[in-house]
Order: C-alpha cells, then sequence, then structure tokens
C-alpha cells in the first residue's frame, strides 16, 4: 500500500452538502433545493419564481442587485442553469488524445463568431490514442457575470454555472443511473428559445444536439395558426378542451423533424433503437406534445418528473405541480451536477 | 457520462464559509501591518516623548545641580557634626564631675577622719558588650579615739550606699590590714589609719 501524500495535500474546494439549483429561464425562474443525507440527496424544497430576465444591456446587468430567495430555498451554495440563444453545447470528436487538447481551439469547432466573449468549457467523455469524444459548452461571458451578481456576497455561493439544456440532460441521466432502461434512451428538454436532444445508449451519450426552436417559437405559431393570443395558446397546449391537434402538429414539425433525424442517426451508427422517451421542460405537461411523440415513436414517452427522482418530502411534488414539474429539470440536474462534482 | 460542464472559473466558485481564507489572509495582513505601523508610530512618539522629558531633566538639573551638591555637602557636614556631637555627648555621659564628688565626700566625712589622701585611677573595659570606662577611688586617712573603728565602718557604709554616691560608687571595701595603728613620728596610741578601695560603676562609651 502506498501513500499518495499529494492528494492529501492538494487543495481541495469547497464540499457541497446543500445545494439550490436555479435555472434561470425567461420564462420563470425555477429553484430546487437539494441537500446531502446520508450519502444521498434529498429534495427538500422546489418553487417557480418570477422570471429574472436579462437586463438590455451589459452595463444594467453588472449593477444587477442580488436575487432574493425565499427562506426554504436558502442553501449555503447555488448551481446556476443558464439559458441564452447564443448558448452552444455540442458532442465533438477531436482527432486528439485526451493529454494533447491544452491547445486545441474548440471554438472554431462551437462555430463561435467571437470567441473572446465567450466562456467555453469541455468535459471528456471518453478517449483513445487518436481521438477524444468532449461534450463543449460555450456561453457569453457577460450571461454568467450577470448570473454572478445575482448571488455577490455570503451565501448561496455560486459554485457551478452551466447551460440549462445540458443541467436538463443531467437530470434525465441521473434517472438513468438510478434505474437503467432497456435500449436507448430519448432525452428531449425544450426550453423558451432552445431545445436541447440527448440520446444515451447504456449510460453513454451518444448523440446530443440543440436546435433554435423553443416553446415560444411553438406558441407563436400556434397562436398564429389559431388566431389567438400567446396566453391562450399556452393553455391550449396545456388543456385538451380544444382540438389543436392540427394546428400544434405544424408548429411542432421543425423540431419534430430533428427529432427524427437524431433518432435515425443513433439507429445507423449504434445499431440501436430508442425505446424509451424523457421529456422535460415547459411543454412536457402537455397532453398534445406527448400525443404527437407517442404517434411518432410508437410508445408513449415515461412518466418522468425531475422532482421525483430523488427522496423528498410528499409537500415538494405535491399532485397540483406534477403537470408543471418538467420546467425544473434543468434547475435538479444543476444542484445533482453541484452536489456529484463536490 | 459526463454532462456537467462548469463554466465558473476557480476563483469565481467562492466557499460558503462566513470565515474565508482569502478575504481573511488580507484582513489579517492589513491589521499587522497596521498594528506594526501603529507600534512604530507610538515608539517614535514615545522616544521623542522622553527626549524631551531628557531635555527638560537636564536642564531642570543644571539649575539645582549647584543646590543639590551644596545640599550634600551640608548632609555630610551634618552628619560628622552629629558624629562629633553624639561623641561629646559620650564623653559628657561618662565624665565623672570630680568637683562635685570631693564637695560631697567632703560633707559626708565625718569630724574625726582627716582624708590624707585620694588617688583615681581608670582602665578601659573592652571585654563586654560595650565597652566601658571603669574607675577606682582609693582613700587615705587618720583618725583617732575611742570610735575610730565605728566611724570608719560608718564612713565606709555611707560611701556604699547613700544616694550621693550610688550613681558613681559600686562597692566600697577596706582591704585587710589597712586600718592600723598610726606609726608615723608624734603619733599618739589611739591614732589610727585606714585605706578604703571603691570600686566606681562602669560607664559605657557609645
Amino acid at each position: 500500500m502506498t501513500l499518495d501524500l499529494k492528494k492529501y495535500l492538494k487543495p481541495r474546494g469547497p464540499r457541497q452538502h446543500d445545494v439550490v439549483g436555479v435555472d434561470l429561464g425567461s420564462s420563470g425562474t425555477k429553484a430546487v433545493r437539494l441537500r446531502l443525507m446520508d450519502g444521498k440527496p434529498r429534495l427538500t424544497a422546489a418553487a417557480q419564481l418570477p422570471a429574472t430576465p436579462y437586463p438590455a444591456d451589459a452595463a444594467e446587468a453588472a449593477r444587477s442587485s442580488g436575487l432574493a430567495l425565499p427562506g426554504v430555498l436558502h442553501a449555503r451554495y447555488v448551481a446556476l442553469a443558464l439559458s441564452a440563444p447564443e448558448a452552444v453545447a455540442k458532442l465533438l470528436v477531436v482527432p486528439r488524445p485526451a493529454d494533447k487538447l491544452g491547445d486545441f481551439a474548440f471554438s472554431g469547432m462551437l462555430g463561435l463568431a467571437n470567441p473572446d466573449a465567450f466562456r467555453i468549457g469541455v468535459e471528456i467523455e471518453s478517449s483513445t490514442h487518436g481521438e477524444t469524444t468532449v461534450l463543449a459548452a460555450a456561453i457569453p461571458d457577460h450571461m454568467v457575470r450577470w448570473a454572478l451578481h445575482l448571488f455577490p456576497v455570503a451565501t448561496p455561493a455560486p459554485c457551478s454555472a452551466e447551460i440549462a439544456g445540458l443541467a436538463a440532460l443531467n437530470a434525465i441521466a441521473y434517472s438513468l443511473r438510478e434505474k437503467p432502461a432497456e435500449g436507448a434512451a430519448m432525452a428531449i428538454d425544450i426550453g423558451a428559445r432552445t431545445s436541447t436532444l440527448g440520446i444515451f445508449i447504456r449510460q453513454d451519450l451518444a448523440l446530443m444536439r440543440q436546435f433554435p426552436i423553443g416553446s415560444n417559437a411553438i406558441m407563436n405559431r400556434v397562436a398564429g395558426e389559431l388566431g389567438m393570443d400567446e396566453e391562450t395558446a399556452r393553455s391550449v397546449l396545456t388543456d385538451d378542451v380544444i382540438d389543436a391537434s392540427d394546428a400544434i402538429r405544424i408548429a411542432l414539425e421543425p423540431l419534430v423533424r430533428q427529432l427524427m433525424l437524431g433518432r435515425d442517426f443513433v439507429a445507423r451508427h449504434r445499431n440501436c433503437r430508442v425505446a424509451n422517451v424523457y421529456l422535460a421542460g415547459g411543454l412536457s405537461g402537455s397532453p398534445f406534445w406527448r400525443q404527437h411523440i407517442a404517434a411518432l415513436l410508437g410508445f408513449e414517452p415515461n412518466d418522468w418528473n425531475p422532482l421525483t427522482i430523488v427522496p423528498c418530502d410528499p409537500a415538494v411534488a405535491s399532485p397540483d405541480r406534477t403537470s408543471a414539474s418538467g420546467c425544473f429539470a434543468a434547475a435538479m440536474g444543476a444542484a445533482l451536477a453541484a452536489l456529484e462534482a463536490s | 457520462m459526463k454532462l456537467h460542464v462548469n463554466l465558473l472559473s476557480d476563483d469565481e466558485r467562492r466557499s460558503a464559509s462566513p470565515i474565508r481564507i482569502k478575504t481573511l489572509a488580507p484582513l489579517a495582513g492589513t491589521v499587522t501591518a497596521g498594528l506594526i505601523v501603529l507600534w512604530i508610530v507610538m515608539t517614535v512618539l514615545s522616544i521623542s516623548h522622553r527626549r524631551s522629558q531628557l531635555r527638560s531633566d537636564k536642564w531642570k538639573w543644571s539649575r539645582m545641580e549647584a543646590d543639590y551638591i551644596a545640599a550634600v555637602q551640608t548632609r555630610s557636614d551634618l552628619h560628622q557634626i552629629e558624629g562629633r556631637l553624639a561623641e561629646l555627648s559620650a564623653y559628657q555621659r561618662m565624665r565623672v564631675e570630680w568637683h562635685d564628688v570631693l564637695r560631697k565626700l567632703g560633707g559626708h566625712t565625718p569630724t574625726n577622719i582627716q582624708l590624707t589622701e585620694l588617688r583615681v585611677s581608670q582602665s578601659i573595659i573592652t571585654d563586654a558588650k560595650t565597652p566601658s570606662r571603669a574607675y577606682t577611688l582609693r582613700l587615705q586617712g587618720r583618725t583617732s579615739g575611742p570610735a575610730a573603728e565605728p566611724t570608719v565602718r560608718a564612713f565606709l557604709t555611707d560611701l556604699g550606699s547613700h544616694p550621693d554616691f550610688t550613681n558613681l560608687i559600686a562597692s566600697a571595701t577596706v582591704p585587710a590590714g589597712a586600718f592600723r595603728g598610726d606609726t608615723s613620728a608624734g603619733a599618739t596610741e589611739e591614732d589610727r589609719v585606714f585605706e578604703i578601695n571603691c570600686v566606681g560603676r562602669p560607664r559605657k562609651i557609645e
């Protein structure tokens, strides 16, 4: 047995046992508080708060005041899930081994016109002698700075910031680790402006794509087709009082086409069929959306609730919140990732 | 499967602990530096104050030095004089006023006794704790008549116990054979000569 002194002498970061995941979405701020109890995360509080919109310009963003969280959500650390139209996340295959990635310009592969204005992060998924699969993400720097201004002092202290779509996929991936599924699993997160698709095969990320089609665009299209305002269109999507299936089908068509392309890509390249579908985001509770997906794939999407993937108090995941619980996926994924990283 | 791409830099991930080394270290450094500066300032001020005090004291000393030397000299003189005075007092205490003794002796000498000789000798006693001076008084005389012996005995008793002599004479004795007949020319059978030795009380030399 050898004693690795370097391991013990290496400075360690703060250990997070109490984290609030905050998804700063354009439609609302979603927050979940997780605490490590006996080594397992436990959900102690969840709330949807009014939206914290990004200010019109960077100067105003730098002067933003702090975000006041309710007392039950006031954890020691905060994990941020950020959404921005310019944010990019890609699963890249780099023709280099993992130890030669130091000077690799990921900005080019991410298609960033102005790399200096972005924060770029990568996570190595797998590596061989010749190539490395990395998950790369980039988000405008001013966006992160603005988010940090929301938690300027004391607690909760920011411990991580990531793209909301990836955070939502992380929550679904956590479920898959806890309850492995047969075949490939498709995870779809529909944000307000961006949708994220992830396909997992035996807990490996086989495909990850983002599309600039979000619930806002779908809602606008439905509203335009039916000749109603956006608020009414939203109620049409979540209720089944009015049969607006044709209008919704037309609105969802561009997104569905991308999903089918992704499914076929994995089926061809990995020889694996999608057998489970997990829906996250604001539209996950929409019956039309679920019916549409079921019709295309030939099976019903899984009943997945991000608030129940970890043990929780019954009041936190109450039935009246179940229909809208999909929107907590990014906050949950961010908090889980922060807990697992500590 | 790693989906967590953290976009925060290390310096942005702060600890939730209220005590942070990053903030505490500069604060402690600043406080320490401040205390050192304060100590230096206090020391400089103290030295300056002491120098000023020293100048003031030197000036005061220059004003009073002559007086002080004079006072020291005076005190020395005083001690010397006091010593001499004490010595004189001691001499005075040791001194025996012989004229008074002779006058009293004359008053107490019976009428039929004629003192023919009085010798005083002195000696210094040094073996005692306090040195002292001792006197010895030797009286010689003659008497006559049938009551010669009782007269001499009464005179002897008077010398040894009368208050006029108790301060001077501790004991008075007639040495053996010192009371005898007078054998000098022209003396009768009834004439007698005698000798009395008186041991004086020692007087301390202080």
